[in-house]
């Protein structure tokens, strides 16, 4: 066989490998979209407390992704997003007050002043590297916190309350926060095939070559973290009106950071789908110990510490493994292919 | 003009790392930076890069000034730049890693189009096959080649290399050099940094040779090996001699028209084939020497995971040999001494040291026992001082006791570490940080010591001086396991060599013998 001829065999079966990773990405969305729209049909069938849970499970997703976004892909640790979330939460809560806006409005309003505010704060965190940017994030955060427990306009320490005419009837939450979940994480999967999603990775695996290979980190890391803001500025405006009320304490705790990041570390770091599967359990793991609040942050903990030494790619991540290594994902690989073939 | 440097200077701290330095390079040529550890040569990359700002002068690239650009600006100007430890994008397949340079770099491609451009600049390198493997599971040529990869991606004016072909063994280096030279012919501008005297006379027009920071001498490959002054601070005497046939070859093999990606898959292949023909030949096991082995390592397994490192792995040592262990990058060299210093379970097989078996031993015992090691990289600690160095190697219970004793023998074989014995272990150069290395071994007194790449990254005339301290070291009684990527000088000094292939002992022979068996010499210094 001669070389051209080797090339060819080469391409073709190159060829033939893309074809059987274009059906399986068919076969994927296929399972998800039919999964999707089996979740539109669950308020009809399920009781008002599944829906509630339905309804944390879909806020911790788009939280943990935005989360990861930035912790995961770019390796960036923000310790920040409560700043987001809670600044998100005021927008629309001053906004459903103040003015006749509609509500998808509003929290659409949410995302932009979290944008606004985290490429505001880009300038000095971004000086920063490592776990000097988780503090100084932690440190802006927890000071906006504290102005706003001061701070007349928003009501200082009583907070707001959202006024109950404006607000989506219960229902209609779930389906909102479905979306939000849904459009988290549809656009991290679109990000992770462009360039930015290239960007993002090369900067988390080593800054320093990155810049050598001509990516303006900088700015890279700006789209990472405005769109992490947007995210959880927006969850953020949909916390606010489905609890009806924001203050300070509770809407920029710093525990909505802590347990987003649980859930990614649990899902697993840097994957698409380990948010998901992390807030599934999380949402379970409150459910089981909502009459144990005092041990509930050990247990939490405790589970971490568990997952960080016997799963350190997570739940999602492991799996995700194990099934490659089995053999299983190219099982599927070729089943799929066959029957995209007949 | 392409890049012209005007007086530049930059200190660290009390350190003059380059100072009033000027030079230019033209379009499509070739200059050679040499010169000795700590002379500059990596500062001056870091300085063209903007990757560190500069304290005097001006640089300008394409008639351009750049020196006060961003990192990511000067490489969209047509700079590309390697680095000496690669740094491969972890996580991202090869693919990917170059997708970054097609999609950011100058030219900032579309997606489609990058994914074709990066393609074919890995046919060019010969890492096509390797397009979709994580960069996780590359070995030390394969990464070597996705750091040159990784410029070319950029489609650079100019292309920085830094120390390409180190830690390469012979034959790895003549596939890397016939890419370097098919890149010279299609007239790439290059500024070189290479310790391997054969790439870098080989490649360069010109050279210019640092010391301290400061220009020792500059001109041609033919010149520059007869100048007193570096012959003195850097080359040393033995090894101008040496280097003047090189270069006569490389003259050939830049006129010939060989295709590069063809010629390096013959390469690779005449290896493996050579490998075939090499194991039947299974002789030497003991010239001369009768007495029992000081160690004995018999059908030894080792691995990681599903991935088993070493197979049926046999070798013997009698006390007072320099024995070599020689193979390619990845063929397990590594993986047998963490086997036999016990940091790596054995799976089958059985160690014995001084007649008794050492495989169940738990690692902290085998410097107790007298078997020392000098790591690859060194490993010295850098917050405590020379003497803390070295009293610490002296820990173990046997060393303890004839501590001043040994300490005057090391400080005997390097005077360099009693003149420096309150310094900080940080503030050695890179030689002198190996000979603190080396002291630190033998502080614990140990009957077998095993020498892991001494020579990496190091000046010829340092690694002159080293290579001597083990001669010498041997001569005091020491038996000595060298693993070493420059097979010729471990074949120099050692009295027998067992060569590793893809984890299995396929030869054993004196070392005079296998300087003369053909196949050997093809497989491994290329020739």
């Amino acid at each position: 066989m001669n070389i051209r001829e080797r090339l060819d065999v080469k391409s073709a079966s190159q060829q033939s490998e893309k074809q059987k990773h274009n059906s399986l990405y068919w076969i994927s969305w296929l399972i998800i979209g039919l999964v999707g729209i089996g979740l539109l049909f669950v308020p009809f069938i399920a009781d008002q407390y599944s829906i509630s849970l339905a309804y944390t499970f879909f806020l911790y997703v788009a939280l943990a992704q935005s989360w990861n976004l930035l912790g995961g892909y770019t390796g960036l640790v923000s310790l920040g997003q409560a700043a987001f979330f809670g600044l998100g939460a005021y927008t629309t809560a001053l906004l459903l007050t103040l003015t006749g806006l509609p509500f998808l409005v509003a929290i659409l309003a949410s995302g932009v002043v979290a944008t606004v505010f985290a490429v505001a704060i880009s300038l000095p965190v971004f000086r920063f590297r490592g776990i000097y940017f988780a503090i100084g994030t932690l440190v802006l955060a927890e000071a906006l916190r504290i102005w706003m427990i001061n701070w007349s306009v928003t009501g200082g320490a009583q907070g707001i309350n959202l006024p109950l005419a404006s607000l989506p009837d219960p229902n209609s939450f779930y389906y909102i926060a479905l979306a939000l979940a849904a459009a988290s994480t549809g656009i991290i999967a679109f990000i992770l095939h462009t360039k930015l999603g290239i960007g993002l990775r090369a900067i988390r695996a080593n800054e320093d070559a990155a810049q050598n290979m001509g990516v303006n980190t900088f700015r890279v890391k700006l789209f990472a973290f405005a769109i992490s803001a947007f995210i959880a500025g927006v969850a953020g405006g949909v916390q606010a009106t489905y609890q009806g009320t924001v203050e300070p304490y509770s809407t920029f705790a710093v525990s909505w950071t802590i347990t987003a990041i649980n859930i990614v570390i649990i899902g697993g770091v840097g994957t698409l789908f380990g948010p998901v599967v992390g807030a599934a359990f999380a949402t379970l793991l409150d459910q089981a110990l909502q009459n144990y609040a005092s041990i509930h942050l050990m247990i939490t903990g405790v589970i971490l510490i568990l997952v960080i030494r016997f799963l350190p790619a997570g739940i999602w991540g492991q799996a995700h493994k194990l099934l490659e290594r089995r053999g299983i994902i190219n099982a599927l690989r070729r089943l799929s292919h066959n029957a995209a073939r007949t | 003009m392409l890049l012209e440097l005007n007086n530049v200077s930059k200190s660290f701290g009390a350190v003059a790392a380059v100072s009033d330095l000027s030079l230019t390079i033209a379009e499509g040529e070739v200059l050679g930076i040499m010169g000795p550890n700590g002379a500059g040569k990596t500062t001056l990359l870091n300085l063209v890069m903007g990757a560190i700002p500069l304290d005097k002068g001006t640089i300008r690239f394409a008639g351009e000034q750049i020196n006060g650009l961003r990192v990511s600006t000067i490489c969209h100007r047509g700079v590309g730049r390697t680095y000496q430890i690669p740094q491969p994008f972890r996580h991202m397949t090869v693919l990917e890693n170059l997708l970054v340079g097609e999609l950011y770099g100058g030219k900032q491609h579309t997606m489609k189009k990058s994914r074709e451009l990066a393609q074919a600049v890995l046919e060019r390198v010969g890492l096509a096959s390797k397009s979709s493997t994580p960069t996780e599971s590359l070995g030390l040529l394969e990464l070597k080649r996705l750091e040159l990869a990784r410029a070319l991606s950029l489609q650079p004016r100019l292309l920085l290399l830094d120390e390409i072909a180190g830690g390469l063994v012979e034959s790895e280096v003549e596939a890397l050099k016939e890419i370097l030279n098919e890149l010279k012919r299609s007239g790439q501008a290059m500024l070189i940094i290479e310790h391997l005297l054969s790439v870098l006379f080989g490649l360069s027009d010109r050279i210019l040779v640092l010391n301290f920071g400061k220009r020792l001498a500059e001109g041609t490959p033919a010149g520059i090996i007869h100048d007193p002054l570096v012959i003195e601070a850097y080359l040393g005497q033995k090894h101008a001699k040496d280097v003047i046939p090189p270069i006569e070859e490389l003259h050939e093999s830049l006129t010939s028209t060989h295709h590069s990606t063809l010629s390096l898959h013959d390469s690779q292949h005449s290896v493996e084939q050579s490998a075939k023909h090499a194991s039947p030949i299974h002789k030497g096991q003991a010239i001369g020497i009768a007495d029992e082995p000081l160690l004995s390592l018999s059908h030894v397994s080792a691995g990681y995971g599903e991935f088993q490192a070493l197979f049926d792995v046999s070798l013997d040592m009698h006390p007072g040999e320099i024995v070599a262990l020689i193979g390619l990058n990845g063929a397990g060299k590594t993986t047998l001494i963490r086997a036999l210093t016990r940091r790596l379970p054995l799976r089958e097989g059985d160690i014995i040291f001084k007649g008794s078996s050492i495989a169940k031993k738990p690692a902290h015992s085998i410097a107790d026992l007298g078997i020392a090691q000098c790591l690859e990289g060194r490993k010295i600690f850098p917050e405590l001082t020379v003497l803390e160095n070295l009293e610490l190697g002296a820990y173990c219970q046997r060393a303890r006791q004839k501590r001043q004793e040994t300490l005057k023998m090391v400080h005997d074989l390097f005077p360099i570490l009693a003149e420096r014995r309150n310094q900080l272990g940080s503030t050695l150069s890179g030689g002198q940080q190996q000979m603190l290395a080396i002291g630190r071994a033998l502080m614990a007194r140990p009957e077998l010591i095993i020498f892991d790449e001494v020579s990496l990254g190091l000046a010829p005339i340092i690694i002159d001086e080293l290579y001597n301290a083990i001669v010498e070291i041997n001569r005091q009684g020491m038996t000595i396991l060298l693993v070493e990527q420059s097979v010729q000088r471990s074949l120099d000094i050692a009295q027998r060599a067992y060569i590793i292939e893809h984890g299995r002992i396929v030869l054993s022979d004196t070392a005079a013998e296998l300087k003369q068996n053909t196949d050997f010499r093809q497989a491994y210094f290329g020739l």
